[in-house]
């Protein structure tokens, strides 16, 4: 009996040990490997030191973490084929990205050498987790706006990797239908023609008599107007060409000024609140959008203009999508100031805790170099970030991907940075702040410049908290 | 003077004390390591200035005492949460028990193929809540869900339902898919608990004329109440807690029509990186959720103690 007992204490104690062990495993492990290679790592270095000119010392292995996607594979497969050292990708989902790679830098675990994200380099960079970087030897030859995405100052956070704007997506047959040539060239002229092209299950549109507002067929536009990300992001295209900002940052004296509340971010937002609730040309469930069913609209025919991102041109080519040869894409209409886009892209940092520095900036210069980003945005189907190699895309492919990239060189030299990106540590929140502030405009409960009014307001306890800039 | 076999019996007993103390003990401090520290440090974090900033090195953690405390009590954003919150937990523990009462009763009712029954509504505990959301999440979108379609199909309708873009639907929206989930674990408890009821009361019952309702108020009841009691102290403890569903759903919005306490802390802690400031929040949200398990067990053992004395 007593053996028993032992025997169950020993397995009980072990069952809870291994278990908890696991749990702690990679961790562990991590810190062991650590504390070793620290100890080779010294002793090869010096070795490496002696022998330098004599023999080349190979590159140690780095880990590259990114969000994951089905191209992930791929855009892995091709770089291992052109790349002459070891790395590893961690792909993680994209809610999980930011806030696993600040807790891998904040709590000193340091288990990842290069971040790659959409809009975290300057983040990173303010928040003292990301290194500065010098220029790329042909730095001058990226898209602008691209290139101020990942800038503070004259501080470079990122790389980039990948371009990425939006293009207006028009329906040819509706357009013509409704009497129209051309697609819209100002954002007042937009709104006039979905005016036009939202029509009832009788054929009414807004303002006609007898217009049934609850029984819509076709939507003259769409707006992702839900408590997500893609919310600001659409929101910017129209913001810019209007002039407006979320800020004014003075570099030099290191303050700053809230402009989120001002004429042009006010007359924009209550111009995507009307087309809402006024003119009804956005979905009732526009409110709830985000990427998913706002592409969904437009690919299932449901919706004449829209305004989103390159990826939506492949789905709305394919086969099975009932706008194919319906459809073309243009630049995105002037607002009261010029032509505007928001700029998106991708961006590859480098970590400041990394442990292997030179052979990460070593992968790094790769992946951002003009093959590097080529594979890169290529698996990806996404944009080359740098404007030769955007022309030779242009000049080598052929019908609708032709004009597909046509429209989005015409708009990626118009593509300005995100202002939010500069608010560094503070930019998720901010975005944050700014979904849920669109998106209360949108119920109609309060007016758009209350809801402005209310942004700046917590967009200035934000800063202040996060003593930005100081 | 104890007898041998009972010093015997008592030494056998300290033992197997002794033994049952050994073998949780690693069990017990893995939970006070992994949870009764983070708990009390998070309490700690409460009561300080940690966010962000402090984070980032910008400067020192400083004791505020009450202040964050005090912040979240006057924050319009913690009361609105709160009441998201009481609505969708009150409202969804009185749907997901009527529905899983009467299934469990004319379940237990069923003489044949009653496992299949069975097999078919426990299909939905085991689907990840994360998977659920967002097959609702299409289920219920204006111009595209399938919800509408079948309706408007049917003649229901003729205009599309905003289940998530009307504020009001959308509270209702998330309390549909909640129960949609969670009733088949209140049914397996109740059921559970039914066909344990000897069975010679509800012949007894049918001898003496009584009808189906009568029996269930009279009988199923009475004989389940602790189980019912336990099932919605559980079942108050997850729709408090309430986050996959709605972050998914509807992330908190139209505005912040279903930003619940969970999604609030989430985003004040883990987005704004207020540490402190969720914490409060956290620790306030578990007062009400205690305030809320007490009240319902006072209820239940007002109930017993009633009918003891003859009420």
């Amino acid at each position: 009996m007593k053996s028993i007992k032992v025997f169950c204490l020993a397995l009980a104690v072990s069952f809870t040990l291994g278990a908890t062990l696991a749990g702690c495993g990679d961790k562990a492990a991590t810190a062991g490997n650590t504390a070793e290679k620290s100890k080779t790592e010294a002793a090869a270095e010096t070795k490496a030191a002696d022998t330098k000119k004599e023999e080349e010392r190979k590159p140690e292995k780095v880990t590259f973490v990114t969000q994951a996607n089905d191209q992930m594979t791929e855009t892995e497969k091709q770089f291992r084929a052109a790349y002459d050292a070891d790395f590893d990708i961690v792909a993680l989902p994209a809610s999980e990205l930011l806030p696993k790679i600040q807790l891998d830098a904040m709590s000193g675990t340091n288990d990842y050498d290069i971040y790659s994200t959409g809009q975290g380099a300057i983040q990173f960079g303010l928040s003292g987790i990301a290194d500065e970087l010098p220029k790329l030897d042909d730095w001058e030859d990226i898209f602008p706006g691209l290139r101020a995405n990942y800038q503070f100052g004259d501080k470079i956070y990122g790389w980039p990797v990948q371009a990425d704007t939006c293009l207006l997506f028009y329906r040819t047959d509706l357009l013509e239908k409704a009497g129209y040539k051309e697609p819209p060239k100002t954002w007042d002229e937009y709104r006039e023609m979905a005016i036009k092209m939202t029509t009832d299950v009788n054929g009414k549109h807004p303002g006609d008599n007898g217009f049934n507002a609850n029984k819509i067929e076709i939507y003259g536009s769409n707006y992702k107007g839900g408590n997500f990300d893609s919310n600001t992001w659409e929101f910017y295209n129209y913001m810019l060409a209007n002039g407006g900002k979320t800020h004014d940052i003075d570099f030099e004296n290191k303050t700053y000024k809230i402009t989120i509340n001002e004429k042009p971010a006010v007359d924009t937002l209550t111009w995507v609140v009307d087309n809402y609730r006024k003119y009804n040309i956005y979905p009732k469930g526009a409110i709830n959008s985000d990427w998913a069913e706002f592409h969904t609209m437009f690919v299932e025919g449901k919706v004449a203009l829209a305004v989103n991102y390159a990826y939506m041109f492949d789905m709305a080519v394919a086969d099975n999508s009932k706008v194919k040869d319906k459809f073309s894409v243009g630049l995105l209409p002037k607002g009261t100031v010029k032509n505007g886009a928001g700029m998106g892209g991708w961006v590859i940092s480098l970590a400041k805790g990394s442990k292997h520095k030179e052979d990460a900036l070593r992968f790094m210069k790769f992946v951002a170099s003009s093959k590097g980003s080529t594979i890169y945005s290529d698996t990806q189907g996404a944009m080359v970030p740098r404007q030769s190699d955007f022309q030779k895309k242009i000049d080598a492919a052929e019908g609708p991907m032709k004009l597909k990239l046509q429209q989005c060189l015409a708009n990626l030299q118009n593509a300005e940075s995100i202002d939010l990106t500069k608010l560094g540590a503070s930019y998720d929140a901010s975005v944050k702040i700014m979904n849920a502030t669109i998106n209360t405009a949108l119920t109609g409960k309060v007016s758009p410049q209350e809801a402005m009014d209310s942004a700046k307001k917590q967009l200035e306890e934000l800063l202040e908290k996060d003593k930005f800039l100081k | 003077m104890k007898s041998k076999s009972v010093r015997n019996t008592l030494s056998i007993q300290k033992s197997n004390s002794i033994f049952g103390f050994l073998t949780t003990l690693p069990a017990m401090l893995v939970l006070i390591t992994l949870f009764i520290y983070p708990l009390l440090f998070s309490l700690y974090v409460s009561f300080t200035d940690y966010n962000m900033a402090a984070v980032l090195g910008k400067r020192a953690i400083n004791f505020v005492g009450l202040q964050n405390y005090k912040n979240v009590l006057t924050d319009s954003a913690f009361w609105n949460s709160m009441r998201v919150t009481l609505f969708i937990t009150v409202i969804a523990i009185c749907v997901e028990f009527i529905l899983a009462l009467a299934l469990a009763v004319n379940t237990s009712r069923i003489k044949k193929g009653r496992s299949y029954f069975i097999a078919i509504f426990l299909i939905t505990i085991m689907m990840a809540p994360i998977v659920v959301a967002l097959l609702f999440r299409f289920i219920l979108n204006d111009e595209l869900g399938l919800l509408n379609l079948v309706l408007r199909k049917v003649g229901l309708i003729s205009a599309d339902i905003g289940w998530l873009s009307d504020e009001r639907l959308a509270k209702l929206s998330v309390i549909i898919v909640d129960t949609w989930q969670a009733t088949s674990s209140v049914f397996l408890l109740l059921y559970t608990a039914i066909i344990a009821i000897p069975g010679d009361i509800f012949e007894s019952a049918d001898v003496d004329g009584a009808g189906r309702w009568r029996v269930l108020i009279n009988i199923i009841i009475p004989s389940i109440k602790n189980v019912i009691m336990y099932s919605m102290v559980i079942r108050f403890m997850d729709l408090f807690r309430i986050f996959d569903s709605i972050f998914l759903l509807t992330n908190g919005g139209p505005g912040n029509a279903t930003e619940s306490m969970a999604l609030l802390i989430f985003r004040t802690g883990w987005t704004q990186m207020d540490m402190s400031k969720a914490s409060a929040t956290s620790y306030l949200m578990m007062l009400v959720m205690a305030f809320g398990m007490i009240l319902i067990n006072r209820i239940g053992s007002y109930e017993k103690n009633s009918n003891q004395s003859g009420g």
